[in-house]
């Protein structure tokens, strides 16, 4: 699971939303933090605020849940070695190590890059159907941030031809690099 | 010329190129193998999502007058945000890593390295 490092202020937030208008605003988000993350929590909710999460986050299953004793998580020390970690703050005031290195997401946009990060493509390759038709590699760059990958195909070198080098790895790879890769100092 | 001093030119020409694209900063590495993972499908594996292909990368698009895929060759993008999701992209990682540590103790591999992609296996074995 991913490690979802979490204000208070976004949980409730988010909460407060779906319990508003629960037809419109999909609980998508909330579920992922109850129950599909390893969720790290940081500062202290009101009183009310406190019942309304207490309830929310009851039986979590697999997933664990931490209280650190930071009151935001944008700045604090992440763990460099894992990569599997997002930080959503209530204010856009992410340290650069974490804005560097993690996907960050604030008050402002965090549903809207929650939605980029969790929806799924498909593509039929020299499909004529445009909705899904692949046309260039920049159909596979999501926008979501990207810092560490492994690219597994016995193939991709087994060819001596500079065209297909071109068109295919050497092209992808210009625009994977454009998410920023993980840089190791 | 034999095959693997061929393969291991293309290799070479292969890597200078990617460090180019990626710059000096980035870690890269490439692992040549054939045989050894026994896998179909190939894989991107990010740290927050994966694309799986049913066809080599390299012949997506393919060059100029070579011949181009049939429209039952698929590509997909997976979100990890879903733990299912996850855990294929985990047990891909601890295939791939099982495969390097054989090359490791066959010594075969040129030189290996590491990616933090495989660290939630540290993790489990906490």
């Amino acid at each position: 699971m991913l490690t979802a490092h979490v204000d208070v202020g976004i949980l409730t937030d988010a909460v407060r939303k779906y319990l508003i208008d629960r037809i419109t605003r999909p609980r998508e988000f909330i579920d992922f933090l109850n129950k599909n993350s390893h969720l790290v929590l940081y500062g202290n909710p009101v009183e009310d605020d406190f019942r309304l999460l207490s309830r929310l986050l009851e039986g979590r299953g697999d997933s664990l849940i931490r209280k650190n004793t930071e009151t935001s998580c944008c700045s604090i020390v992440p763990d460099i070695n894992n990569p599997f970690q997002l930080f959503f703050a209530s204010e856009n005031k992410f340290s650069m190590e974490i804005q560097d290195n993690y996907f960050v997401a604030s008050i402002e946009d965090y549903e809207e890059k929650f939605n980029e990060l969790s929806s799924e493509k498909y593509f039929r390759i020299g499909d004529l159907v445009s909705e899904t038709k692949l046309n260039s590699w920049n159909d596979l760059n999501s926008g979501v941030y990207l810092s560490d990958i492994i690219l597994i195909d016995p193939f991709i070198a087994n060819t001596d031809n500079e065209e297909t080098l071109e068109k295919n790895l050497f092209e992808m790879l210009s625009i994977f690099s454009s998410n920023n890769f993980y840089v190791a100092y | 010329m034999t095959g693997t001093k061929k393969n291991n030119i293309l290799y070479k020409s292969i890597r200078i190129k990617c460090r180019e694209i990626l710059g000096k900063k980035v870690i890269f590495g490439l692992i040549p193998f054939e045989k050894e993972l026994n896998e179909h499908d190939r894989y991107i594996l990010m740290n927050y999502q994966y694309i799986q292909s049913g066809n080599s990368f390299s012949s997506i698009f393919p060059a100029n007058g070579l011949k181009k895929h049939s429209n039952t060759s698929t590509l997909r993008i997976f979100s990890i945000v879903s733990p299912i999701n996850f855990s294929i992209m985990a047990e891909l990682l601890k295939r791939m890593k099982k495969t390097l540590d054989i090359f490791h103790e066959r010594k075969e591999n040129l030189r290996f390295i590491d990616s933090r992609l495989f660290y939630y296996m540290s993790q489990e074995s906490e």
